[in-house]
């Protein structure tokens, strides 16, 4: 069988198919165009107040540094948090931008490409922040305990020591524990996906998508 | 132009190439029952990107080249057991009265169903008439790149088409 035949016999039953499809415009009106607009209102409600309180946090974190610009036991923690909390902000604006002012309608190896490099760039912060959260809970407790007026390092120095020995004792738990279970998880929840980043699959999956669009776009690749 | 003015003008247009939603949506659904899913997420992108349209390419090139990427992303995902973004009764896109397509058509598609997700955009742009010029248009290829892997393609579907036939001849001798 010939595919030029069966394009005929496709484009005639096509003809078929048209001529029974209806669409049902008060549907597509009113629940497509006005909840989608609904929706994007609301999550757009939702990325500006995380950027308020992202914004707020690093003012925040910028005056205590300044109030403590002698005392470096309090400089440094400080210091710390506001890097992350800057790198998150930046980078997490960025990502929005860029997946929300995505040209859907440019040629489909141009947005394939751009989406696998966003998604990447996605995994990596992802990974970032799940290896890094367990150190980040010792200096947020020297910050805000010195806030307050407390000095951690004097009422409690065997706690903080004993809670960064175990934030760097947990990532290489993080790490291989990922591993472990991302064999096993084949879902699709958030969960799932956070597991599988953070084991490093989501960015194999990803780069051998790339190796594919590269083949496909390669004239003598397969395909 | 007022939102309104730009909802009619967008439903004028979904309304007159709504064939392309249900098509592509019908090739890159792993299961039937998805179909309405990735519809709706064809439609809800449609929607969002309709104020890039620039015309400076048709409509239907434009159309094809938005439901081709979600279509794929929504294959690679495998979104359908989330929620969609906003749920609702339906797609918007209905049969009114249900085709069943031919043998060699239903084959076709089962042999589609087994391409990659690249080459699945390229087999439907061919079987749809499109020429080789709007193929790379909508895929990003070279006008060469796209008539070698429709050769490439054609070649594949012979041989299983043969080999079906074959199987059905062993079939029947038995």
């Amino acid at each position: 069988m010939e595919l030029d035949d069966l394009k005929a016999r496709w484009m005639d039953f096509d003809r078929k198919l048209d001529a029974s499809l209806r669409l049902n415009a008060r549907l597509v009106r009113e629940s497509l165009i006005e909840r989608t607009e609904r929706t994007l209102r609301r999550s757009s409600f939702v990325v500006l107040a995380a950027v308020v309180i992202n914004v707020l946090l690093v003012w925040w974190l910028g005056s205590f540094m300044a109030d403590h610009a002698g005392e470096m036991r309090f400089f440094i923690p400080a210091a710390i948090l506001n890097v992350g909390a800057i790198a998150v902000l930046v980078l997490g604006a960025q990502q929005f931008v860029r997946m929300r002012t995505l040209d859907h309608g440019r040629s489909v190896l141009e947005v394939q490409r751009e989406i696998q490099a966003l998604q990447v760039q996605q995994i990596h912060l992802t990974r970032w922040i799940v290896f890094l959260s367990p150190l980040i809970w010792t200096p947020m407790v020297i910050v805000f305990f010195a806030a307050l007026g407390v000095d951690t390092y004097r009422v409690m120095p065997a706690w903080l020591l004993a809670n960064l020995l175990f934030g760097v004792a947990a990532i290489p738990v993080l790490f291989y524990g990922a591993q472990a279970l991302s064999a096993r998880l084949q879902g699709t929840s958030f969960l799932q996906g956070l597991v599988r980043d953070t084991a490093g699959r989501g960015l194999f999956e990803a780069g051998e998508f790339m190796k594919e669009l590269a083949a496909f776009e390669n004239e003598n690749g397969k395909g | 132009m007022t939102a309104p003015d730009t909802h009619g003008r967008f439903l004028a247009l979904l309304d007159e190439h709504k064939g392309i939603v249900y098509k592509v949506a019908s090739v890159y659904c792993r299961r039937p029952e998805d179909r309405p899913d990735l519809e709706q997420e064809i439609l809800i992108q449609l929607f969002r990107s309709f104020g890039t349209f620039d015309g400076r390419s048709r409509f239907s090139t434009w159309m094809y080249r938005v439901a081709m990427n979600v279509a794929i992303s929504f294959y690679r995902s495998d979104r359908r057991t989330t929620a969609p973004l906003v749920p609702m009764e339906g797609s918007g896109i209905e049969i009114v009265a249900a085709a069943e397509p031919p043998a060699e058509i239903r084959q076709l598609r089962i042999f589609i169903s087994q391409l990659d997700e690249l080459n699945r955009a390229l087999i439907l742009l061919y079987l749809e008439g499109h020429s080789q010029e709007e193929m790379a248009e909508v895929t990003g290829l070279t006008v060469t790149n796209v008539a070698t892997k429709i050769s490439r393609i054609k070649d594949k579907l012979r041989l299983a088409f043969a080999k079906a036939a074959e199987q059905e001849n062993d079939h029947g001798t038995r």
